[in-house]
């Protein structure tokens, strides 16, 4: 106890302290702040002893300043589960500052928590907040903030410290501790820091807000010292702590010169091709890019890590990628992140051999991004390094607008003439893909158990006549979502992991679903088993605070991308007779049961669902329940793709 | 990336069968059993990129079902195989194993016609 008192030297309580016999230590910092002391009313005193009466704070505290900070940055929601080196700000929160800008959601998890905002950013567009416990609490939330940084998505990171050594409580404080909280996500994160102020937290907060909302985007972490939080705000230095003014920062676009050096090549071409992954930005940019592909008469293959562009837009050629790119004299690459694999490839063999893919000679290649102004020197998620013959520093959203003006002053009525030829004859090819997908689809209908391209194309015919949005990656899916569905608003999708650490699409798209409840759209979200179980507790957040949104479990009852890669290698080695390639790689025998698991986190839930005849009943009971406000799951028994 | 493997060794694959075709006029198709072939094929994983049905997944393995190849290419392709996919050598199954599924996925039905499919419009 004695030591408690001593980390809250600034409590109401002080001016009583000398009188109680307190140690010499804590009287010298009582009288090294004597203004402090006298300008609190003391707490009276009892005859009970100091450690069943600790001193009560009087007055606005640094944890509510803190909270001050939170609301002047908008943020709407902190996803949490409660530490104790966060207490204070975790009070403020809910009784200061009302559970209201931000709102605190609760999780079972700290990684729960980070892929939430992660999720939540890509649908909102704004900065969710995340609150996690020193060292321990941010360890478990540094997967997520992984994936989130490696997808160039925003997120603020808090988290607590006891930064004087003298004021730890015994043993468990020591452990969740640090010198340095930052160091364990520096690698990780655009920016850190630990203010040693109050007016230093808000300065770091609103710089914080500023860094991780201008391109490059990631996430930063800012951490709370425990006394700063704890400790009654003196009403000399509150009187002048100010919050800077928070400001939406603009983006930085391509050079002027360049842009229009970029439309020179572009009109010169005989087959440009655009190239898109985490080009968009905002929703305005599908319609910006649109715009670019008419202008161009061009075909737009995408990566989908962005929600680029409506998937039945005559230019978008993606189900066509290859193709398309072989025929490319010019490649526009917009955000491109991997732009050594657009054109080169590492087959996985023994030997691991560099092809390059099949290209025109003399392909030129134009790159506006911002992939290489911002790499940390230890994760490798940079990729390889790729030369452009015209790289434009730039956000390539913001860049648009230039380029489009520029093509179109400098477009002879020549070059029009030509162009439009080409477009048509992009428009014909785009015509006959649908068909040719659905045949393939047909292929697979009656599969059991039942195939990825049934159970999407179930879901889409549920789907078709709401305004819905589907936050989880489709790879495992094999893309029939981006092949079969009709993509076609600016916020249907979100794009993926980043990082691709498994356990980002069940929290992010409850992340999502949560930014999508603000704005009453419908959220389905297919995720794997394996990527379900990193984090079931999910479950019970989305359930708690009535979060709608319908989960399908892709139950393929394996870690599959695993499974093949282990049959590779036995193949390789002439051991894949042997049964012993599922050691390891099954989620099997007990299979577990999804259904009874979202029950027991209280949902509505289904399954297992094997019999692909039962697939369209049981996606509409879901969709009810979603629709009435509440979160719902079924457990489809699936193919492994 | 996985895309354009699975779609290289597609094109691949399509364009032995046709180069093949001669051969497999002249060789018979060995006769298989499919309902052997169902569990050869289970059992040696190959359903794991190829899709249950050998309908065939985008990344991973292309459609074998219905016929979609002739016997010599689906041997050639296990025995010698091109691009990523490592080769099956008698060593782990026997030509009669392979026989046996290609009889099951020759048996596999094309599917119902996809404008018959209500979810498909």
């Amino acid at each position: 106890m004695t030591k408690k008192i001593k980390r809250r030297q600034f409590l109401a309580g002080m001016a009583a302290a000398p009188a109680i016999g307190l140690a010499a230590t804590t009287k010298v910092a009582a009288q090294a702040a004597p203004a402090q002391t006298s300008s609190i009313p003391p707490v009276p005193l009892t005859d009970r002893p100091l450690s069943d009466m600790p001193p009560q704070t009087i007055g606005k505290t640094g944890s509510d300043f803190m909270v001050d900070c939170l609301k002047a940055l908008d943020i709407d929601y902190i996803a949490s589960c409660p530490g104790s080196t966060f207490r204070g700000i975790h009070e403020s929160i809910i009784n200061y500052g009302d559970n209201k800008k931000p709102e605190f959601i609760t999780t079972l998890h700290e990684d729960t928590a980070a892929a939430m905002c992660h999720g939540y950013y890509k649908v909102a567009k704004k900065p969710m907040a995340c609150m996690v416990h020193g060292t321990v609490g941010l360890q478990h939330a540094s997967m997520a903030i992984y994936n989130a940084f490696a997808d160039r998505v925003p997120m603020l990171v808090l988290t607590g410290n006891i930064g004087n050594p003298v004021t730890r409580q015994v043993y468990i404080e020591w452990n969740h501790s640090a010198q340095d909280q930052g160091a364990t996500v520096r690698d990780i994160t655009k920016w850190d820091d630990q203010p040693t102020s109050l007016q230093g937290f808000a300065e770091s907060m609103v710089r914080a807000h500023e860094m991780m909302t201008t391109v490059p985007m990631a996430p930063v972490l800012i951490t709370a010292d425990g006394d700063l939080q704890e400790d009654p705000i003196p009403p000399e230095i509150e009187k002048k702590l100010r919050i800077p003014k928070v400001r939406t920062p603009s983006q930085p676009a391509g050079e002027i010169a360049a842009v229009r050096e970029a439309a020179k090549m572009l009109i010169a071409a005989e087959n440009p091709v655009i190239y898109t992954n985490r080009y968009a930005r905002t929703e305005n940019a599908p319609a910006l890019l649109v715009e670019l592909a008419e202008l161009l008469g061009a075909p737009v293959v995408d990566a989908h890590n962005r929600m680029n562009m409506a998937n039945r837009h005559p230019h978008n050629h993606s189900s066509r990628r290859e193709a398309a790119l072989q025929a490319a004299d010019v490649i526009l690459a917009l955000e491109p992140i991997d732009l050594w694999g657009l054109n080169n490839y590492v087959p996985d063999l023994v030997t691991r051999p560099n092809d390059p893919r099949r290209r025109q000679a003399g392909l030129k290649i134009i790159h506006i991004g911002t992939e290489h102004m911002l790499a940390k020197s230890n994760y490798q998620d940079f990729q390889r390094f790729a030369e452009a013959d015209l790289l434009i520093s730039g956000d390539a959203e913001a860049t648009m607008p230039t380029l489009i003006e520029a093509l179109k002053a400098q477009t002879s009525a020549a070059d029009k003439n030509r162009i439009a030829a080409r477009g048509k004859k992009v428009k014909e090819q785009s015509a006959k893909l649908l068909d040719q997908l659905r045949q393939q689809v047909a292929y697979e209908w009656d599969a059991s158990p039942i195939s990825s391209g049934r159970m999407v194309m179930e879901l889409w015919d549920q789907i078709k006549n709401e305004d819905w949005m589907m936050p989880t990656e489709t790879q495992f899916l094999s893309d029939w979502p981006y092949r079969l569905w009709d993509i076609d608003k600016p916020y249907r999708t979100m794009g993926g992991s980043g990082a691709q650490g498994i356990g980002y699409n069940t929290p992010a798209a409850l992340g999502a679903a949560l930014a999508n409840k603000d704005k009453g759209r419908l959220t389905i979200a297919v995720v794997g088993d394996g990527d379900f179980n990193m984090a079931p507790g999910v479950l019970w957040t989305a359930a708690h605070h009535k979060i709608p949104i319908l989960y399908l479990v892709h139950n393929n009852r394996a870690y599959h991308q695993e499974v093949m890669m282990i049959l590779r290698m036995a193949a390789r080695r002439q051991r894949v007779q042997s049964q012993n390639v599922y050691v390891g790689t099954l989620i099997d025998n007990p299979a577990p049961d999804y259904a009874k698991i979202a029950q027991g986190y209280g949902l509505f839930a289904q399954g297992p669902v094997s019999d692909p005849k039962d697939l369209a009943s049981a996606i509409k009971r879901g969709i009810e329940v979603v629709k009435r406000g509440e979160p719902a799951l079924i457990d489809v028994v699936s193919d492994g793709r | 990336m996985r895309t354009m493997k699975a779609i290289r060794a597609f094109a691949w694959v399509a364009a032995l069968s046709v180069f093949v075709a001669g051969a497999a006029e002249a060789q018979t198709t060995p006769k298989g059993d499919a309902k052997a072939g169902l569990t050869e094929f289970r059992k040696f994983g190959c359903y794991s990129c190829h899709g249950i049905v050998g309908q065939g997944t985008l990344r991973d393995g292309p459609r074998l079902n219905a016929a979609a190849l002739g016997y010599p290419a689906v041997l050639a392709q296990l025995r010698t195989p091109r691009y990523e996919m490592p080769a099956y050598t008698t060593v782990q199954i026997s030509d009669s194993g392979v026989a046996d599924i290609y009889a099951y996925l020759s048996s596999v039905p094309k599917g119902p016609d996809p404008k018959s499919i209500k979810a498909l419009q």
